[in-house]
């Protein structure tokens, strides 16, 4: 047993760690929320050069060969910083249904973009009938002459917005339920046929919803085989559960340190308010419920190296389950032990707050992965 | 990173393994008084006693992986402490500062499982405040005398020593007594789980053996017990978890799916998932000999509250058959009433609402928790 990093990884998390220290202050955060785009293209560029989008992708797909603890790492750190740019719905969403559905073709094709940069992508996975479950859909590819044709639609696009490349599920038989019969194509996000509406979300980032009028796709935007693409898309979640996990035991760490450095200094009743019991107790459930979760993100990420299977997708299932706890409970607490300062826009703490909400409901919250977790 | 032992460590676990299902009954039966003697007479003959004692001492040479699995495996099997209070406090105790005529006196026979030690800490009209006690030693006639009174101590009623915080001129020392001694008055406190583990000892006007005196604290300073109860005891308690859990699974097997027994059940493990995680985390900072990343508090608090609740659970499943309250003599005679597995549940949770009691209350762990988070009161 060994719990430590490797050189590498302890030097890729530290470039990721002073870039949001040094460059990636919360008030430039906010400005580029407020932004048109919702995020910056120049760092973008600069993530790209400083090879982040490539350190999960094998040396074959013109990556670095890391794998859970790498993008863990980097994740956490994204966390800290409530990073808006759009890493996790093109790289690890949208590139890593390619990477693990598609053929040695498709990744030539598709990855070098995401990788240098140049590319932004999209999973659209997700209907308003499903909810968490990934194989509810009603968006249909219909087999014709020269491949497919696309029907249907795709709720709250993460990245829909800015998106080249729309990665999709659809259903190519079975039933609307059925795990067997989902198939998952690449669509170009300007093909003819698609349209979107786009929107802000609460955390800050940009979602689309999106219809598919009868789009034509070719035989080759098929990823992996016809209706065995459930597994492509459970992959790529599973990957983009430990990402946003690892984010919000990054955004707990904020809140729980930034929370006892403010009851330090805030005085009340003539003392600083830290010096009451009951909101020390209080901050120590807080540390307590983010090394628990930190704990089970190293379990989760250490599970999903050894090999993705039924004990690696229940790791991430207890780990997901604990992030929306502890995520609750932290981000509540702190905007409590904060008072007002904690309700406004202008500190942090509710920034943090709402990203560790959504977190709760991405891919699937508590009761949907407690689930989970209890079938595997 | 990776979350495996390695081939010696795996080898080692099986060693461990086999000697206790050798020396220690299967769970299937109700463990006899003889049963104890026989594991304990093992282990002494093992050179496995005081595993956390220097080699030098009766101990051993593992390494913290070697204690995390001989401590996981007697939570899983579920074999009886040796002695907490001589083995974990006293011993290390005097090991640290006891003089060279008190070690030869009671560490060979503390490791040898011979002598039963209890700790006398909490006063009536004190609780657990150091300041306000008042048992006290003084000299008479060239002797010294102790007088005062301990409540709530654990195993007094078959201990043969006492280890007993009490006043002295310059401060707090601690005292080894002679359970026998003339003076020494222990009356049994009946336990909600009806046992006779805790008793009131009185002190009226003890001679001390000689040389009984260990150390001294400082006055004022922070005194908490729970500094000298051993770390590996501490860092494998999601091993007994997990086996509290096997039972409540079995039992719940063929309940109707839809019963929302399941749904605790699996929120429940999730929680000793992160138990587990977190004890390895600590081991592996034990292990590498970094510092470790939380403090043993956080442990403490964590597996109190699954044990507290799997009790519940447990409870909770047993439906009727969380009722019968027989003692062992009964059961061992009469065999379990209801399920095996429901015959000494509601008790046993009883037992582990007493035992978190002992290392301080949750309240009393959160303000040490503050403390080491680095932050004065």
């Amino acid at each position: 047993m060994d719990f430590s990093f490797t050189e590498e990884q302890t030097l890729l998390e530290d470039s990721v760690s002073k870039y949001i220290q040094n460059d990636y202050d919360f008030d430039s955060r906010q400005k580029l929320v407020r932004s048109e785009q919702g995020f910056s293209s120049e760092n973008w560029s600069q993530f790209a050069e400083l090879g982040w989008f490539g350190v999960c992708f094998t040396e074959a797909e013109g990556g670095f060969g890391g794998g859970a603890i790498e993008l863990m790492l980097m994740a956490e750190q994204f966390g800290k910083g409530l990073l808006v740019e759009p890493y996790l719905a093109t790289v690890v969403l949208a590139g890593g249904a390619i990477k693990h559905g598609g053929s040695e073709d498709q990744k030539a094709k598709y990855l070098p973009g995401i990788i240098d940069g140049s590319v932004q992508a999209a999973l659209a996975y997700a209907e308003p009938q499903g909810r968490f479950n990934l194989a509810d859909l009603t968006t249909t590819a219909q087999r014709d002459a020269d491949g497919y044709v696309l029907k249907g639609y795709k709720a709250v696009v993460l990245n829909g917005p800015a998106a080249d490349l729309l990665v999709v599920t659809a259903r190519t038989s079975g039933e609307q339920r059925d795990t067997s019969g989902v198939s998952v194509f690449v669509v170009d996000a300007n093909a003819e046929g698609v349209s979107r509406r786009d929107y802000p979300t609460v955390d800050g980032l940009r979602a689309s919803e999106i219809t598919f009028d009868n789009v034509r796709l070719s035989a080759d935007a098929l990823l992996g085989e016809e209706g065995q693409g459930y597994a492509i898309v459970e992959r790529a979640v599973d990957d983009g559960i430990l990402a946003v996990g690892a984010e919000a035991v990054g955004c707990m760490e904020v809140l729980y340190k930034d929370t006892v450095e403010y009851c330090k200094t805030r005085e009340q009743f003539g003392q600083p308010i830290g010096k009451f019991q009951v909101l020390q107790h209080c901050m120590v459930d807080m540390f307590m419920e983010h090394e628990q979760t930190k704990s089970l993100m190293y379990m989760a990420a250490m599970r999903m190296d050894e090999g993705y299977g039924a004990q690696a997708q229940k790791a991430v299932s207890a780990f997901k389950v604990q992030v929306g706890k502890s995520g609750r409970f932290v981000g509540q607490s702190a905007v409590q032990l904060h008072g007002g300062m904690g309700m406004t826009d202008e500190l942090n703490i509710g920034h943090y707050f709402k990203r560790l909400t959504i977190i709760d409901t991405l891919f699937g919250n508590v009761d949907f992965h407690l689930k989970r977790f209890g079938r595997l | 990173m990776n979350r495996y032992f390695g081939a010696d460590m795996d080898a080692f676990s099986d060693r461990v393994d086999t000697f206790i299902e050798r020396y220690w009954p299967s769970a299937a039966r109700i463990v006899s008084h003889a049963d104890v003697q026989v594991w304990r007479a093992a282990l002494v003959n093992a050179g496995w006693s005081v595993p956390q004692w220097p080699e030098h001492q009766g101990g051993t040479d593992w390494n913290p992986t070697q204690h995390y699995i001989w401590r996981r495996a007697c939570s899983t099997y579920g074999v009886p402490d040796a002695d907490e209070v001589g083995t974990n406090l006293v011993g290390p105790l005097l090991m640290a500062q006891g003089s060279a005529v008190q070690q030869e006196l009671f560490l060979p026979e503390i490791a040898a499982l011979k002598s039963w030690w209890c700790f006398g800490f909490m006063e009536p009209h004190a609780g657990a405040e150091v300041a306000a006690m008042t048992t006290t030693v003084f000299e008479k006639d060239g002797e010294l005398r102790l007088n005062g009174c301990k409540n709530f101590v654990f195993d007094a009623l078959r201990a043969d020593f006492m280890c007993c915080l009490a006043r002295r001129d310059d401060g707090f020392a601690f005292f080894l007594i002679d359970m026998r001694a003339d003076g020494v008055l222990v009356k049994s406190t009946p336990t909600l789980d009806g046992q006779d583990t805790m008793a009131q000892v009185t002190f009226n006007d003890v001679m001390l053996m000689p040389a009984s005196q260990i150390g001294l604290v400082r006055p004022g300073s922070e005194f908490e017990r729970y500094q000298f109860s051993g770390v590996f005891s501490t860092l494998a308690r999601s091993a007994q978890a997990r086996a509290q859990l096997n039972i409540l699974d079995r039992v719940i097997s063929d309940f109707d799916p839809s019963d929302d027994i399941h749904r605790k059940r699996n929120d429940l493990a999730v929680d000793l998932s992160v138990l587990e995680a977190l004890e390895l985390r600590y081991l592996d900072a034990l292990q590498r000999g970094v510092q470790v990343p939380f403090s043993l508090i956080v442990l403490r608090l964590k597996s109190r509250k699954i044990l507290l609740q799997l009790g519940a659970l447990q409870v909770e499943s047993f439906g009727y058959y969380a009722l019968p309250f027989a003692d062992d003599a009964l059961l061992h005679n009469e065999g379990p009433i209801g399920p095996v597995a429901a015959a000494a549940s509601v008790r046993q949770s009883l037992t582990q609402q007493l035992s978190a009691i002992y290392e301080g209350s949750t309240e009393q762990l959160k303000d040490e928790a503050w403390r080491h988070l680095g932050h004065q009161k």
